[in-house]
């Protein structure tokens, strides 16, 4: 056996990451600044000149639109004035002003029209953004440990990554839409700033007040939102969980049956008054914020007037010039609200951003990259020394100090009560979680030193439930869109006794399956599926070490003797693990191991097991006792029978 | 069967008055906020456009200093007010359309509880009940609402500022609307092609979705992990990903299109009403008019395009929303089960319907249960699950029905439990057809474990004494009612439970569901089965109706599991369906099914001789045994 090196062998991040403390400062090691974050989102756009360019010209575009429509009033109440004073009266002799209207006509639809053009031609390329970055955030929790994935306190602390990246006006494109678009703002204001300080450079100064309280007074308000959102999530989860339940079909016997929907009713009645004591809270406060933010804005407004009409009494401006700055303070108030409320917002949406990119970049796998070395291939025995595990936030052991040895072309059966670790067993092998304590080596290399990649490579695994997915048949087998062997996946479900069915239809292996994207595509039962997933495990042909996880519990009695019958053939000469309940299957196994509260129980073949006492027997009789020969009175009653058998537990009764 | 899901599109006029129903009964605030709010907002715009003329009007009259302070501050009380008032009403508009949601939400999953069961098997209504859930979950029903809201206050805005208009100029009025109704055509000609666009977008974006629901749900997770399955799905999401921004491109530009043509029309219009007022402002063109006037005709020109296109938006959207919830009422219009009253049936001209049958009949404890003639084909499919099948069950015996998969065993559990009808033939109850009991007094006499039995996100007391059920979330503990505890113990004990659950620290209270309840436990497979027969041996039933108990279940739990079975039946009549050929030899009498037909009704020492199909079933485990 290869001595395993420790090289290259992870620390079982599950179980440190249990600990509250050290899994926050492993999500969560450094504080990002905003800045930072922002620096972050805004690289991508950097890299592309396009959309920078198309981001200045918008704003400037868009930044002069309310410019130019503070100024108009001012030029025609200037020009009406002078036309006054020269009393015309034919409209040819009003050109001037008619010509001013009609400039500032033509400038304003050039300048809403590049605006509009823009922005809407720049839109979906931020959404594209967004999307890939969910495309990656949502595959890495298809790739992390299953450990954490399952375990609930963790993906707590990863935070709510749909709301970064779930939808097109909140996380990341609600930010780069906000910013597009308050470019504008930042534009007009600044222009508006320069105008109105000759004025009164008391305004400017006014105005980043106003500023500053909206955007502190919305902060304030939204990280109470913030506060309260770990309960808005809970009910949220309730919620939809009671609705979830409700709405799906399967319960609908049951409800029926037993008459649960005034329950289900009660249920989200209790949650749904839970959300309402929240949201009024919430209201609440907002109503609280933004009674002083009112006042605040309206006393600004009021303020600027009040100084200009006494500057218009005092003589300093003129009617004509009172006019267009009132019209540019209405605007003016309109650009910094504006501007305050997009600060609030980007300031808060960031920080789910700053949560996914802190996702994105932690490192959440325990496995390590080694490769299983070619030259080992044909030598993969298996064994778990002193295995320990229980799942996250349970503190019941599923294995204690397992020990288990499997031979390079052994055919094993795993059985056991249910809740045994017989799939537990599996899913350590397989490198789904790691164990808590102890190692399991193939081939003499511990399987913790070795990449998921190499793992599946070698071990192919028929999963216990199986759900196709919307994909054609052969892509659901070779898993893969292209780069399909399709010989090989025609025998592959020859083998599994599928292929019979699957000839039968139009397109044959490139059926589509489900539903959704076809409407006539092929809809398998359960049964079938099982077949299914047995082909998918023999189209990796490559594998050494095959597992079957109850690949029959679906089927009927000879549909099952159908698949047992091939299994020899199926396995050939590779490593085999059977899982089953039903004990008829173990007989074609070398070995038959019984697990029973984490541990193995009993060893041994077939013929040994059931000829000396111990679970294996007493299961073994409990089936077998159905079957038993007839007794020779065909006359006796068949349930009294049933009932001795289940007391006596079959001892002392002889079968066959 | 033709009642259950109707491809005819529902009209649009109908989905409306099914929406404003919904909402008279779940929220009627919700109406009462949306018209508030729509006043509020409009009056905030008039006051918009009088305040500038209040204060030119102020300096032609040349009013004192003083004067002009105390209007002004008299008009920013006021506007302070408005906007205050505004606000509230947003924020209570918004209060009310979440409540509204989660009400519809509500009502919706209630609604699955109540439609005909044999709809639920219809994958039409899975298909009608997924694009039904999408428009719930967005909140389009509230956005209806919302932009109702919008219209109600474009309308009175618009009714508002033609009142100005009109003191000015007919000709004006005149002018201005036709402009402004080009505007209005052309904007809504164009937001129809975006909407088309849209809905074109639909089904890729529940594709999309579906993938997506792939990387998230709980059932792939394994199969993430070990056949790398989600690369393979995230390169199918990719190919949506660009299908859905390419699309969403090419509409943004038909829309950026449809906005700068309508920008030019609202320009055009600016240009006419600007030089027309400075013209009248300098008395050509009609009467001279003050400053005060030409800035509150500037201001009602621009509120009114405004208006009209907020007006114009929001119609043809709550048109586009409207055809969006379709599903929603549609599935809301599914036809419900009748619970107090017998079934009127559809096929069965000599069932007397309920009107002339005041009371439904009481069906009593079963003496017998006879299949007279019974066939059935599921709905929408071609195959007769069930042929001309008759059978005879007496009161105190036990019946195994066998076959192999799909041979109409579990059918004939549905027909027997009312979840589906007979196409002919009749299930007689003491001689009475079942169809003439009131459903609920009916199933009070059946206790079903199904194939797939479900609990429920309950206490484990609620789950097995399901009529006391109270599903409290926020009740603590000790909930029991005194007068259940001694039978619920029994039913407990007699499942083989109680060590089970006296180790968990809430006991009988606990939790099934973790989602619900942080001290909730997860039983395994077997003890779910156990609490589900003991759900069954609570409700006291005249008849036992076992589905395929034990496909989960280790051997030793099995056995166990027909111990059970046989204290449940014991001086029960009962019906046992297994694959697992050992368990019909203990009942009283096995029924062979293959093809719909019954070709063997006997006890299992003739079947063994005489009926091939049974022989081989049984043989084909038995001989592991042997």
């Amino acid at each position: 056996m290869v001595e395993l090196k420790a090289i290259d062998r992870r620390e079982n991040l599950v179980k440190k990451l249990r600990d509250p403390d050290y899994r926050e400062s492993y999500l969560h090691p450094k504080k990002r600044t905003r800045r930072e974050v922002l620096k972050r989102l805004y690289k991508p756009v950097f890299e592309n000149k396009k959309i920078v360019v198309a981001q200045v010209i918008c704003a400037i575009t868009g930044g002069l639109i309310p410019v130019l429509s503070a100024f108009i009033m001012r030029f025609i109440v200037e020009s009406i004035q002078g036309l006054l004073s020269q009393n015309v009266s034919t409209v040819g002799e009003a050109r001037s002003m008619l010509l001013s209207i009609l400039v500032y006509c033509l400038l304003f639809f050039v300048l809403s029209a590049i605006t509009i053009q823009i922005e809407m031609r720049t839109y979906s390329w931020f959404m594209n953004i967004r999307i890939e970055s969910l495309g990656k955030a949502f595959h890495k929790m298809t790739k992390i440990e299953l450990g954490l994935r399952e375990d609930a306190s963790f993906l707590n602390s990863v935070g709510d990554l749909s709301a970064a990246v779930g939808s097109n006006n909140s996380g990341m494109e609600g930010i780069y839409h906000e910013i597009f678009k308050i470019g504008k703002s930042v534009v007009a204001t600044l222009i508006l700033s320069i105008i109105l300080a000759r004025v009164n450079p008391l305004i400017p100064i006014i105005a980043l007040v106003s500023i500053i309280i909206n955007a502190y007074s919305r902060y304030s308000y939204s990280s109470y939102h913030h506060s309260l959102m770990p309960k808005f999530q809970e009910v949220g989860r309730k919620s939809s969980r009671v609705s979830n339940i409700s709405m799906d079909f399967n319960y609908g016997k049951d409800v029926r049956v037993y008459k649960m929907r005034g329950a289900f009713e009660n249920l989200a009645n209790h949650l749904i008054k839970k959300n309402i004591k929240l949201q009024i809270k919430l209201r609440i406060k907002r109503l609280k914020t933004t009674i002083p933010v009112t006042i605040a804005l309206v006393l600004i407004d009021l303020g600027i007037a009040a100084v200009l009409v006494v500057n218009y009494f005092d003589g300093r401006i003129d009617a004509a010039v009172l006019v267009m700055i009132l019209s540019i303070v209405g605007i003016y108030s309109m650009q910094l609200k504006e501007i305050g409320r997009v600060i609030a917002y980007v300031y808060e949406e960031s920080m789910y951003i700053d949560y996914l990119y802190d996702f994105l970049d932690a490192s959440l796998s325990s496995k390590g990259g080694q490769d299983f070395p070619m030259e080992l291939k044909n030598k993969v025995d298996i064994e778990f020394r002193d295995v320990w595990f229980r799942y996250p936030g349970s503190d019941n052991w599923v294995l204690e100090g397992l020990n288990l040895q499997i031979k390079t072309g052994e055919s094993v059966a795993l059985v056991g009560v249910n809740g045994a670790g017989k799939t537990t067993l599996i899913s350590l092998l397989t490198g789904l979680y790691q164990p808590e304590k102890g190692q399991i080596l193939i081939g003499g290399i511990d399987i913790a030193s070795l990449s998921q990649d190499s793992l599946n490579k070698l071990i192919a695994v028929v999963l216990q439930e199986i759900e196709p997915i919307a994909l054609t048949i052969a892509q659901n087998v070779a898993v893969s869109l292209g780069d399909i062997d399709k010989e090989l996946v025609e025998e592959s479900l020859k083998k599994a006794g599928l292929w019979g069915k699957i000839e039968s239809y139009k397109n044959g292996i490139d059926s589509m399956m489900l539903r959704v994207v076809e409407d006539e595509g092929v809809v398998l039962s359960g049964g079938e599926n099982q077949k299914l997933a047995i082909a998918r495990a023999l189209y990796r042909d490559s594998a050494e070490i095959l597992v079957l996880d109850e690949p029959t519990s679906a089927l009927d009695a000879i549909a099952e003797e159908q698949i047992y019958r091939d299994f020899e053939s199926l396995i050939k000469d590779k490593t085999a693990i059977f899982i089953s309940h039903r004990l008829a299957s173990t007989r074609f196994c070398d070995r038959i191991i019984l697990l029973n509260g984490g541990k193995i129980e009993q060893i041994g073949t077939h013929d040994e097991l059931v000829s000396r006492p111990g679970l294996y027997k007493d299961m073994y009789d409990a089936q077998a006792s159905y079957y038993k020969k007839e007794a020779a009175d065909e006359d006796i009653d068949e349930r009294k029978i049933f009932e001795e058998d289940y007391i006596e537990k079959g001892e002392g009764v002889s079968y066959g | 069967m033709d009642n259950t899901i109707n491809s005819n599109k529902i009209p649009t006029k109908k989905i409306f008055s099914a929406l404003f129903g919904l909402a008279v009964k779940l929220r009627p605030q919700l109406l009462l906020v949306t018209i508030l709010s729509s006043i509020l907002q409009s009056g905030n715009v008039l006051l918009t456009i009088w305040i500038p003329k209040i204060i030119l009007d102020g300096f032609d009259k040349n009013w004192p200093l003083a004067k002009f302070i105390q209007v002004i501050i008299i008009l920013a009380v006021v506007k302070l007010l408005v906007n205050y008032f505004e606000d509230i009403s947003f924020q209570l508009n918004n209060h009310e359309q979440n409540i509204f949601t989660r009400k519809v939400d509500l009502h919706f999953s209630q609604k699955i509880t109540k439609v005909k069961y044999e709809i639920l098997e219809d994958p039409d209504a899975l298909d009608l009940k997924q694009r039904a859930l999408a428009p719930i979950e967005y909140g389009y029903l509230h956005w209806i609402f919302e932009n109702l809201q919008g219209i109600l206050a474009a309308i009175i805005a618009i009714v508002g500022i033609i009142t100005i208009l009109l003191n000015f100029s007919i000709g004006l009025f005149v002018g201005v609307t036709l402009i402004s109704l080009i505007a209005f055509a052309i904007e809504g000609k164009l937001s129809s092609l975006a909407i088309k666009f849209q809905q074109e977008l639909v089904p890729v974006n529940r594709r999309y979705n579906y993938y997506v629901g792939i990387l998230t749900d709980e059932i792939h997770q394994k199969e993430h992990r070990l056949y790398g399955l989600s690369d393979v799905v995230v390169e199918r999401l990719l190919d949506y990903n660009k299908e859905i921004v390419s699309k969403l491109r090419d509409m943004n530009v038909k829309v950026g299109n449809a906005q700068t043509v309508s920008t030019f029309i609202n320009i055009f219009s600016r240009l006419i009403l600007y030089s027309y007022s400075g013209l009248r402002v300098l008395g050509i063109m009609g009467a001279k008019i003050g400053l005060g006037d030409f800035s509150i005709l500037v201001g009602a020109n621009e509120n009114y395009g405004n208006s009209l296109k907020t007006l114009g938006k929001n119609i043809i959207e709550t048109i586009n929303l409207i055809n969006v919830i379709e599903p929603v009422i549609a599935f809301l219009e599914l036809e419900e089960m009748d619970e107090e009253y017998a079934s009127e049936s559809k096929r069965h001209i000599h069932l007397k319907k309920k009107d002339d049958n005041k009371k439904p009949k009481k069906p009593g404890r079963l003496k017998q249960l006879t299949f007279e003639n019974v066939s059935f084909t599921y709905p929408k499919t071609d195959r007769k699950i069930l042929d001309n099948v008759s059978f005879t069950l007496n009161e105190g015996e036990a019946l195994a029905i066998v076959g192999r998969n799909n041979a109409g065993k579990s059918t004939i559990v549905k027909l027997i439990c009312r979840l589906f009808e007979p196409d002919s033939g009749r299930i007689l109850w003491n001689g009475v057809d079942i169809r003439e009991f009131s459903y609920s007094d009916y199933l009070d006499e059946l206790a079903c474990v199904f194939q797939d039995f479900k609990l429920f996100p309950l206490r484990i007391w609620e789950n097995v004494a399901s009529t006391w059920t109270k599903a409290d979330i926020d009740a603590e503990e000790n909930t029991i009612p005194l007068d259940i505890k001694a039978k619920l113990d029994k039913v407990i004990d007699k499942v083989e439970l109680t060590e089970a659950i006296n180790k968990l620290p809430s006991g009988l209270n606990t939790w099934l569901e973790k989602s619900l309840n942080d001290d909730a436990t997860d039983f395994s497979g077997g003890q779910k089965q156990k609490l589900a027969i003991a759900r069954a041996i609570y409700k006291d039933a005249s008849v036992a109706i076992l589905d395929e108990p034990t496909a989960a279940l280790d051997p030793l739990a099995e056995s166990e599991v027909y111990g059970h079975f046989a204290d449940l039946i014991k001086g029960k009549t009962a019906i046992f369906i297994s694959h697992r050929m050992s368990a019909s030899r203990f009942c009283d009498r096995i029924i062979v099914l293959e093809d719909g037909k019954i070709t063997g009704n006997d006890h299992h020492s003739k079947l063994i001789n005489e009926n091939d199909l049974y022989r081989s079933l049984y043989e084909a485990q038995a001989k592991y045994y042997e």
